[in-house]
C-alpha cells in the first residue's frame, strides 16, 4: 500500500491534490455548458487569448494572473461585441481575436528577455502550486458555481431553446456572455495546474466523454466532474511514480477516457445493429 | 416571483382579457432588419378571443417576422401592438411563442419532464426552481396530450408529432392564452397533422387564440376560421373562413 499512500506525504502533493480537486470539476462542469453550445473551441482561444495579459504583466511587473484575467476577460467581451455587431458570425469573431490576440501576445513576449517566469503559466506546474493560489482557485469556483446554480435552469434553456427563452424575456446574447466570462475566471484560476496550452482540454474532453454517457444535463455536469477528478487524481499518482509532467499526463488519461468510451459505444452500437 | 424577467411587471395590469377585447390587435407594424430593409410593412390586423388564425403566404412574405414581432423577438420599427388590451410586455406569461421545431436543438440533454417544466420559468422569474405544484401542472398536461409515457425521454428521442405536442404542452403549462405557432405542419406526416389540428380545435374551444403562420392550405376552411394571406411583407387578403367573403380591413 505505500505506493497508494506515499505520494501524499509532501505538503507540495497535498497542495497540488487541493488544487485539482478545486478547479478540475469547475472546469468540467462549465465545459459541458460550452460544449453543448457547439463553442468548445472558445476554451482554447480564450487560454490562449491570456498570452498578450501576461506578457504585459511581466513587462508591468504585475501580477501573472492578474495579467491573464485582464487579457481573457477582455477577448471574452471582444469575442461577444464582433460576433453581435459585425457579419462575420461567432466562429469568425473568435478566430479573428483569438489569432489577434496570440500575435499580440508573441509580440509582447519576444519583448520579455527572461522566459522562465512564463514557464508555469505557458506548460503549468501542478506541484509548485501555493496556498496563496489555492485561496484565488477556491473564490473563483466558489464564485463560478454559485452563478452556475443561480441561473442553471435559464443557461439551459438558452442554449436549447433561445427563441423560447427570449420570448419570455430572458436575454439568451446577456446569458451566453456571462457564462463566457465564468469560464473566463475558472480557466486563468486553474492556468497554474496544466497551463495556457492545454487548460481547456480539462474542461472540454470530461465533458465530451460525460455527453456520451447520459441524456441529463445535470447527470452530464456530474459525470464530467466526476470523470476530471479522477483523471487528476491518477494523472498525480503517474507523475509521482514514473516522474512525467503531471498536466499532460492529466490530459492523457482524459483522452484515454474518452476514447474508450467512444470505442465501447461503437462497439456496442455495432453490435445491437 | 422575486426576480420576474425582463420586461414583466408585477402590478396586475396583465389581467385576463373581457371576451369584447381583442386578444391581439397590431396596427401598423414594420420590421426592418439590418440596412434599413422592411421585413414587413403596414400590418395590421386583431384576432378575437378563441380564434384561429391562419397566417398564410409564399416563403419570405413575413409570416415569421410577424409571429416574432408579437412575441417580441424582434423590435418593431413602427407600429402598436397590444396583448388582451394592454402592452405585450407586461403579458409575456400569456403569450407563447413555438418557434420552427428546426430552432429547437432536440439533442440536448433534456427529457421530455425538463422540457415541459421550462413552460413554468416565466412564473418562476430568476433564482426560483420548479417545485411540487409546477410538476403536478406538468403531469396534468402531459397527460393531456398523450405524452405521460415519454416523460423521462431525452426530447430528441420522441417523434416528430410528440415534439410538436411537447412544445404545445409548454405552451400550456406556461398558461398562454395566446399561442403564435410557427409552421407547426412541417416535417409532420398526415397523422401527426391530423392530430395537432384536432388539438387545435380544443384550444380553440377551452378560449385560447392560436395564430399559425403555415403553408399548408389544406385544411383551413375545417380548422380555422380566419386567413390573413401575406405577400412581400403587407396583408393581401383578410378572409373570415366562416363566411366566404373577404372581411372588412382593420
Amino acid at each position: 500500500m505505500h505506493w497508494l499512500i506515499d505520494p501524499w506525504q509532501d505538503a507540495f502533493m497535498q497542495r497540488a491534490f487541493l488544487a485539482l480537486l478545486l478547479i478540475a470539476p469547475l472546469c468540467a462542469v462549465l465545459g459541458c455548458h460550452v460544449l453543448l453550445r457547439r463553442i468548445g473551441f472558445i476554451g482554447d482561444a480564450l487560454a490562449h487569448a491570456s498570452l498578450p495579459g501576461v506578457a504585459a504583466a511581466v513587462l508591468l511587473g504585475l501580477d501573472l494572473r492578474f495579467g491573464a484575467l485582464i487579457g481573457t476577460v477582455g477577448a471574452a467581451l471582444l469575442i461577444a461585441a464582433v460576433a453581435r455587431k459585425g457579419r462575420i458570425g461567432e466562429d469568425g469573431a473568435l478566430m479573428v481575436v483569438f489569432t489577434s490576440m496570440l500575435a499580440l501576445g508573441v509580440f509582447l513576449l519576444y519583448h520579455v528577455r527572461s522566459f522562465q517566469n512564463l514557464q508555469h503559466i505557458l506548460f503549468g506546474s501542478i506541484l509548485s502550486v501555493t496556498s496563496r493560489d489555492l485561496v484565488l482557485m477556491g473564490i473563483a469556483a466558489f464564485i463560478c458555481l454559485g452563478i452556475l446554480f443561480a441561473f442553471g435552469k435559464e443557461l439551459a434553456l438558452a442554449a436549447a431553446d433561445p427563441s423560447y427563452a427570449q420570448s419570455i424575456g430572458i436575454n439568451p446574447d446577456r446569458l451566453r456572455l456571462a457564462l463566457l466570462l465564468i469560464f473566463s475566471l475558472a480557466l486563468v484560476s486553474g492556468l497554474s495546474t496544466v497551463g495556457v496550452m492545454m487548460i481547456s482540454a480539462l474542461a472540454i474532453i470530461p465533458a465530451a466523454t460525460a455527453r456520451l454517457l447520459c441524456h441529463r444535463l445535470n447527470s452530464m455536469m456530474a459525470i464530467a466532474a466526476g470523470l476530471a477528478l479522477s483523471s487528476s487524481i491518477l494523472g498525480l499518482y503517474c507523475s509521482s511514480w514514473w516522474d512525467c509532467p503531471a498536466g499532460a499526463t492529466i490530459i492523457l488519461i482524459g483522452s484515454a477516457q474518452f476514447f474508450s468510451v467512444w470505442a465501447w459505444q461503437l462497439i456496442r452500437n455495432r453490435h445491437h445493429a | 416571483m422575486i426576480f420576474p424577467y425582463g420586461g414583466r411587471q408585477e402590478s396586475g395590469a396583465c389581467t385576463h382579457s373581457h371576451s369584447d377585447v381583442a386578444a391581439m390587435a397590431l396596427r401598423g407594424l414594420c420590421v426592418s432588419y439590418a440596412g434599413g430593409i422592411h421585413a414587413v410593412c403596414g400590418v395590421s390586423f386583431a384576432v378575437k378571443t378563441g380564434e384561429r388564425l391562419a397566417l398564410t403566404g409564399h416563403n419570405g412574405c413575413g409570416k415569421s417576422t410577424v409571429l416574432k414581432a408579437i412575441a417580441g423577438l424582434v423590435p418593431r420599427t413602427e407600429g402598436d401592438l397590444l396583448v388582451g388590451g394592454h402592452s405585450p410586455s407586461s403579458c409575456r406569461h400569456r403569450i407563447a411563442y413555438l418557434a420552427q421545431r428546426s430552432s429547437v436543438d432536440w439533442s440536448f440533454p433534456m427529457t421530455l419532464m425538463d422540457l415541459l417544466l421550462s413552460g413554468r420559468y416565466v412564473h418562476l422569474g430568476w433564482l426560483q426552481r420548479p417545485g411540487a405544484d409546477d410538476r403536478k401542472r406538468v403531469l396534468e398536461i402531459a397527460e393531456k396530450l398523450r405524452l405521460s409515457p415519454f416523460l423521462q425521454r431525452q426530447i430528441g428521442q420522441l417523434s416528430g408529432g410528440q415534439q410538436q405536442r411537447a412544445l404545445i404542452g409548454r405552451a400550456l403549462i406556461q398558461e398562454a392564452d395566446l399561442l403564435l405557432l410557427d409552421e407547426p405542419f412541417n416535417a409532420l406526416d398526415p397523422e401527426s397533422r391530423h392530430e395537432m389540428l384536432c388539438l387545435f380545435d380544443g384550444l380553440s374551444a377551452e378560449g385560447r387564440t392560436l395564430i399559425t403562420a403555415t403553408h399548408h392550405l389544406d385544411d383551413l376552411e375545417t380548422h380555422f376560421d380566419r386567413q390573413v394571406h401575406m405577400h412581400m411583407g403587407r396583408v393581401d387578403k383578410d378572409l373570415n373562413l366562416r363566411q366566404p367573403t373577404p372581411a372588412a380591413g382593420p
